[in-house]
This record gives structure tokens, sequence and C-alpha cells, in this order.
């Protein structure tokens, strides 16, 4: 057919016809080569090995083959099959994406990316701190506290104030273990899990593990493996989307012909409904066009009508959020204030547990429902319809953060509470924590508990009873569909609870990790079992750019809290890993003044304003370079674009040139004949 | 494989390797799926000859749950077969497999798309071909009107030179823009 060894017929266009005298035909044929010398169409298999063993020819694009390229390619070949060999999930990976098409499929990749990014932070916290801690002590070891002439440390302080900090729990029903299981208190408290099991000292047994330098390097590190995750990520996501340099509308009803049948699709079912949705798309698309136009005769009336709308809506979303914020806000307060441990006999255990759980039921709630609300009112600012789409999901991203940013203000503001004694523990008004760090900890754990327990009932017990419901009654709209932006948020909310939570509570990445192995298996029965077919098609690429995004603005805004309390927040007293210092960030500093000289010159040079201030002006320089750069190739892309346009209509009038040319010679011949 | 049979020499392994994007695994992985079509017919034994003469009717490939579902399907099979009947030797599936595998480039994967979409093959997708691929995507649901004002849209959008149809570099210049091209145009084995 399109071969490469066969001259091709030239495209049929109507303008040469084969009477044409032979100027034609040369320049035709010069057409035809240069078409075949552009080597787009591949010849079959067949032809291809046969030249392979004629003239050592390789694959389309790669055509050369020396004896090192031989080995490379071997060798890649090796590791392509041991990749495949251990992708894991790839089955499930398939089978989803033959259901749902790859927009549902580029879900679950995410998840499975966003597991190994916690198995790594996993192994870091958890052989870096918590086996060290464990196994020492397990033997009889020394200690030792590091600079302890230092002006930062406050070795007698501590001991005193470690001795107060005792727990009394009395875990002798099973309901008492669960409920303390549930809530990280009692017996939980002091455990590996939580930041109040770790020493503050340099433990010495044949070599010397300094716990505090260890703690904080590691959760540093930590951090840094996280960016550089996400920027691998974004990187691969970065040159699929750099195709994307102009607007996708442009091309909307190509993108709709050529671009909306997914070749992954295995699933008749599915199919058949994708191919109805792709009908409605269509109709929906010719609605659309109706609907700019009709916008474009907006009465004045009509117009201000509209705008009043959005900002009525904008301002209700404003009261959403403020009623969030203090919701969460109050919830906290009570629970710290009216839960104190001597209060607790007089209630019955699950009015206790109830009131534990105030604040991640809260949460758990408001992001439940809120969105609700948020789809439900953005109907009436009479977007457009893909517009809609963007505008609930950008409200209700801000809706997450925002919950995690209330909590973590009045978790914040009971910790800075004064007046507070020798010990660093509230007094008077004040909550009497005498662990900060671990009461901190126990709140993302219980939010990461809640968390699972929603999202497993969801899978197991709302989304079958949907659909059953929806079977019985023959209600379409009840059943279930797989809401690939709601579940990506949820995924990176979870994310963002493991990035706040790892400092206070070293094991909760692990919880997380379980949390995300659990939900892969039920997030799968719930895609393959449960949820219908997408409607409206979910672009793959959008989502995967738009919440590589989302998750690094939130591991930003997840940054930034446990960077001031290392830096500006005094450390509990009686429990942690730097109880003996003024604040968490000395431990570097007194490591540093232990260093030789030259050394920490180095490192009070590197860390200095001036330094740090000349860093961030380079990299705006870098980064303006870069923006200017970017927008010089766009200018190129549509130069090009030009060009391409002139070189086709060149390549038209060419022909007609030659085709009128030949006409003329022909007429002149005939009429030399007569 | 687990048997004894040698399905391919080592010579014909490496020449399928250096002409396809697989590696041994993936080839016998694909022969299984071949062989599975009809495995009264089919011997488990693939010399060179049977590899390219071989066929395997289109009503069987048609039965594969890659394709079954796929509107295109009877399309891709012509397009693979060298000789236009639709029906496919090993070496033209396992060609087709390694088009649709996430090894093979983008330009490779357009080029098949648009010798897929390019019903009447005259190397332009024209009215036609828009109105064949509209057709089998929507299953003859669309009214005649509704998919004239599609393919309108569609070439006013990607017909540069007002030619009543689109070229090859007209269509790759659009889809290699397209980030989802390559994730759609992909079929795992």
């Amino acid at each position: 057919m399109f071969s490469n060894n066969k001259i091709s017929p030239l495209p049929n266009n109507g303008v040469v016809d084969d009477s044409s005298g032979s100027q034609v035909s040369q320049r035709r044929q010069a057409v035809v080569t240069v078409e075949q010398n552009s080597q787009i169409w591949t010849p079959h298999l067949s032809e291809r090995l046969r030249r392979r063993t004629e003239f050592g020819e390789l694959k389309p694009t790669k055509k050369s083959s020396g004896n090192l390229e031989q080995k490379i390619i071997q060798i890649r070949r090796f590791l392509r099959e041991v990749a495949f060999k251990l992708e894991p999930w790839r089955e499930s990976v398939k089978a989803i994406e033959g259901h749902h098409g790859s927009g549902v499929a580029s879900y679950f990749l995410f998840l499975r990316w966003s597991i190994y990014l916690n198995f790594g932070f996993f192994m870091l916290l958890f052989g870096l701190i918590v086996i060290p801690q464990v196994a020492f002590k397990k033997k009889n070891y020394t200690t030792a506290v590091l600079g302890i002439n230092s002006s930062y440390v406050h070795v007698n302080y501590s001991q005193h104030c470690s001795q107060q900090y005792i727990l009394n729990y009395s875990s002798t029903s099973v309901s008492e273990i669960l409920l303390d299981f549930l809530q990280g208190t009692g017996w939980m408290e002091k455990t590996p899990l939580f930041y109040g099991y770790y020493e503050g000292k340099e433990l010495n047994y044949d070599k010397s593990y300094i716990i505090p330098l260890a703690y904080i390097l590691v959760c540093i590190f930590s951090l840094i493996y996280s960016v550089i995750m996400m920027a691998k990520k974004s990187a691969s996501n970065f040159q699929d989307s750099i195709y994307d340099a102009t607007p996708s509308s442009h091309y909307q009803f190509f993108t709709l012909v050529f671009l909306s049948w997914d070749y992954t699709m295995t699933d008749e079912i599915s199919a058949k409904l994708k191919l109805k949705s792709l009908k409605k798309q269509i109709i929906s698309e010719l609605t659309d066009k109706q609907y700019r136009q009709k916008r474009k005769n907006l009465t004045t009336y009509q117009y201000a009508r509209i705008i009043f709308i959005r900002v009525l809506v904008n301002i209700f979303v404003l009261l959403c959020l403020g009623t969030g914020a203090y919701l969460i806000y109050f919830t906290t307060q009570f629970t710290t204030f009216h839960v104190k441990p001597d209060e607790f006999h007089g209630h019955h255990e699950s009015v206790r547990f109830l009131v534990e759980y105030l604040p991640s039921i809260t949460i758990s709630a408001l992001n439940g429902f809120i969105p609700f609300v948020f789809s439900f009112i953005t109907k009436v600012e009479d977007y457009l319809p893909q517009n809609q789409v963007i505008i609930i999901l950008i409200r209700t991203i801000l809706l997450r953060l925002a919950s995690l940013i209330f909590l973590v203000a009045s978790l914040y503001k009971e910790v800075m509470c004064t007046p507070k004694d020798n010990c660093n523990v509230g007094v008077a008004d004040c909550p009497p924590l005498r662990c900060w760090e671990t009461y901190i900890g126990q709140q993302f754990y219980k939010l990461v508990i809640m968390d699972f327990l929603i999202s497993f009932s969801l899978c197991v017990i709302v989304e079958p009873l949907r659909k059953l419901f929806s079977r019985c009654l023959k209600i379409s709209s009840l059943e279930p569909q797989f809401d690939v932006p709601k579940n990506v948020l949820d995924l990176v909310y979870t994310q963002s609870l493991s990035w706040l939570g790892f400092f206070f509570a070293p094991l909760l990445p692990c919880m997380v990790l379980l949390k995300f192995f659990g939900t892969f298996y039920l997030k799968k029965l719930s895609a393959l079992k449960w949820c219908a077919a997408l409607e409206k098609p979910y672009k793959a690429s959008k989502s995967q750019s738009l919440f590589a995004t989302v998750l690094m603005i939130s591991f930003f805004f997840c940054c930034l809290p446990i960077g001031y309390i290392i830096c500006y927040v005094p450390p509990s007293r009686s429990c942690g890993p730097f109880r003996v210092y003024n604040n968490m960030y000395d431990i570097l500093t007194i490591t540093v003044e232990l260093w030789p000289l030259t050394a920490s010159m180095i490192v009070r040079f590197l860390s200095s304003s001036a330094f740090i201030l000349t860093i961030i002006v380079i990299l705006i320089l870098f980064l303006y370079h870069c923006a200017q750069r970017g927008s010089a190739q766009n200018e190129t892309i549509k130069l090009l674009r030009k060009q391409l346009n002139a070189e086709r209509k060149e390549k038209f009038y060419f022909m007609m040139e030659a085709n009128n040319t030949a006409t003329i010679v022909a007429e002149n011949k005939a009429s030399r004949k007569q | 494989m687990g048997n004894k049979v040698v399905t391919f020499t080592e010579d014909q392994f490496n020449a399928y390797q250096d002409c396809t994007y697989f590696t041994k695994k993936d080839i016998l992985r694909i022969f299984q799926r071949f062989h599975k079509l009809n495995p009264n017919v089919i011997p488990v034994e693939m010399s060179e000859v049977i590899a390219s003469t071989l066929k395997v009717s289109t009503c069987f490939l048609e039965e594969m749950p890659e394709f079954k579902a796929n509107p295109f399907n009877k399309r891709i099979f012509r397009v693979f077969s060298s000789d236009g009947s639709s029906h496919l030797t090993f070496n033209e599936f396992l060609d087709m497999f390694s088009v649709f595998s996430d090894a093979a480039p983008r330009e490779l994967k357009i080029s098949y798309a648009f010798k897929i979409y390019d019903f009447d093959e005259d190397k332009e997708l024209g009215r036609n071909d828009l109105h064949k691929t509209l057709r089998c995507l929507s299953r003859n649901e669309l009214t005649e009107e509704e998919m004239s004002f599609v393919v309108n849209k569609v070439l006013e959008e990607g017909d540069l030179d007002d030619k009543g149809s689109l070229s090859y570099m007209e269509f790759e210049h659009i889809i290699s823009r397209d980030p989802d091209f390559l994730s759609m145009f992909h079929i795992r084995i």
C-alpha cells in the first residue's frame, strides 16, 4: 500500500490528469520522490525483515548498528524485560483501562506512584529513626548529650520535666485498648509511632548514634526526597504537555473525531457507552456553539445579572469556607479543653471517643458535603460546561487545602498559648499539653484513620447500595460513577496529611502507605464492579498535569508549618528528641559548631542571608530567562505554522502552474499538427 | 512457555527484535495470543515461511478482546495486512502489536493512525474519510446534517491550505500536539 519501494500514485486531487504532457509527469515525479524521501510510510514487517537480511536495516526510525550499539540494545532489552516483570499491578491497570479508558487508568497510575513515594518515605524514616531507637532500647547503652556545655542546652530542666510526663491509663478491657488504638492515646502514646517516644541523646553502644541529629536530618531529607520524586514526575508530565503549545480548544472537533476513541478500551459494554457518550458530546458541542452565539448577543441587563449572581455565589463560597474554618477551630478547642484526663471517668467511653474524633469527623464531613453544595451552586452561575467543571474543582481544592490550614492554625494557637510553666506546659486557661508534638501527631493519626474509614465505607457500603438501588428502581442517575478529579483530590489530601504529620509521628507514612495499598484494591473493586463508565470521557493528560501541580502546591503548604516549627517553636521539655534544646534547629547549630573551624565557617556562610538572597536572585533571573525562551519558542511555533501553510500553498500553486503549462504545450502541439 | 518445542529460532528472534519494539518474551507472549486465535490450525513451530504466509481470518481476529469493541477493528486489520485482505499472518500480527506498544515512537504511531483513518487510501483525509470515521465512531447514529457540521468544523480547524482535505502534514501537526494521543493509541500486551 504505502510502501517505500513502489512508486505510489500521487494523491488524486483532481488537478493533474494523466493526459498531461511530459513536463508535468516530470514535476509529478519530483513531488512523488519528495513525499517518498520523507520516510513517513513504513513498509510491512515482512518487507523490513527482508531488508534487514539484505541491507542490515533496522527499525524504521533507527538505521545504524555498531558493535557497541548492539550491546547497548541487548542490555536495554534485558532491562525492559525486567521492568515488565517488576511492574506491579500491570494486569489491574490493563483491566481498568479496558473498562474505563485511559483517563481513569491515569488515576491508578497516580495512586501507584504515590505508593512508591510513600514507600521511600517510610523506608527513610523507619530505617534511620525508628530502627536505631528501638534497637538501642533493647540493649544496654550509655548516653551523652551533644553540646552539653552549649548555651542552647538545658539538661536539668528536661530531666525534671520528663519525670513528670507519666501516662495514667488502664488498658484492661478490650474496648479500652481498641479506643486507645483508634485515638493514639494511652498505651499507644509512648510507642515509636509518635514523636514523644524518641530520646534526645546521643546513644553509645559500640558506635554512637545521635538521635536528635538523625531525626532532623532524616526529616529534612525526606522532604527533599519528596521534591525530587515530584519533580521527576512533573518532568515526565511536562514532556507530554510540551506538545500542547496550542490551546486544545483550537482543535475541538478535530480532537473529537480523531482522538476520542481510546484504543485501550476492551470492555464491550463500556465501549458502547463510550460511543454513546461521544454522540452526546458531539451534540453538546453543537449546542455549545449555539450557546456561545447566544452569549455574544447578551443585553447589558442580562450581562449585569450574570455578574451579580457570580459575585453573590463567590461570597457564598467564602462564607462556606469561613463557616468551615470556625467549625474546625471550635471543635479542636472543644476537644482539648473539655476532655481533660480527670473528666474521662464521668463519661461513657463512646462519648469520649466521639469527642476525641470531633475535629476529624468535622473535617471529613466538610470535605464530603461542601463539594456537593459547590457543584449545585455553580450551575446557577451560567458558566460554559467545561469551565463549570474546572471552577468546581478549583473550589474543592481550595476547601481541602483550607481545611488543613485551619486545622494547623488552631493547633498552633493551642501550642503557642501562654502562660506556660517552666516545663513548657500550659497552665491556667491553656491546655496542659505535656508533649504537644505527640498531641499534633495524634491529630493527624486520627485524620488518617478517619480518612481510611470513610473511603472504605464508601467503596464497600455506599457504592454497592447505590448500584443496587439504581438497578432496582431503574434510576440511572443513582448509579455511582468513577469521579477522577474527586478521587485524585482525596489522594492528594491523604498525601498532605502524611507530609504534615510525619514529623510528629514518624510511622505515619507507613499508615498512609497501607491506606494507599488498601485504596488501590478498593478502588479497583469500585471501578470494575460498582461504577458505570464515565459519561464524559476524562482526558488523562489534563488530570495528570493539574494534579501534579496541586500536589506541589499542597507540598509547599505542608513544608511551611514544619519549617516554622523547626526554627521557631520551642519543643516540649518532657519528651522527644529535642527536649534539651531551646529550638529544634539548635541541634544543627551545635553540630556545626563542633566541626573544624573552616568547615563551620563555610556552612555559616552558606546559610547566611546574604548568600541565600543571592541564590534567590539568581534563581529568579534564571526563571525569567526560561520564561523568555518559552515565549520565544512559542513565537517560532507560530512562524513555522505559517511557513507550513505557505509551503503547502506554494506546492499547490506550483502544481497549478505545471498543469497550465502542460495544457498550453499540448494545445500548441495540437495546433501545430493541425 | 514450558514446552520443549522451538517456536522461533534464535535468528528469527534477533530479526524480530531488530525490526519491532519487542523483547524476546514479548514476542513469545504475542505468539501465544496468535496461537490461541485458532489453535487447531496454527502450528507451534513458526518457520520463517509460515510466519509470513499462514493467515488468520478476520473473524478470528475480531474476537480478541482488544479489538472486539474497537469500531475501527476491520480497518486496522486491513491496514496491517500487506495484501489488503484483512487477514493477518504472524508477521503482520506482530507488527500491529509493535505499533500499538508503548515503546513505538510517536511518529510511527501517528503515521499508522493516519492510515487507519484514510479509508480510501489516497493519502489525504478527505470528506469521505471523515464521514466514514464519524460513522464508525457513532455507529451510524448521527444524522447526515450533524455529520456534515462536524466534518466542516474539522476541516475548518485542520485544513491549512483550504483544499477540502487533511494531508498527512496537517494531521501530524495537530495530533502530535495532543498529549493524550500516545496513551490512547496504545494496546497493552
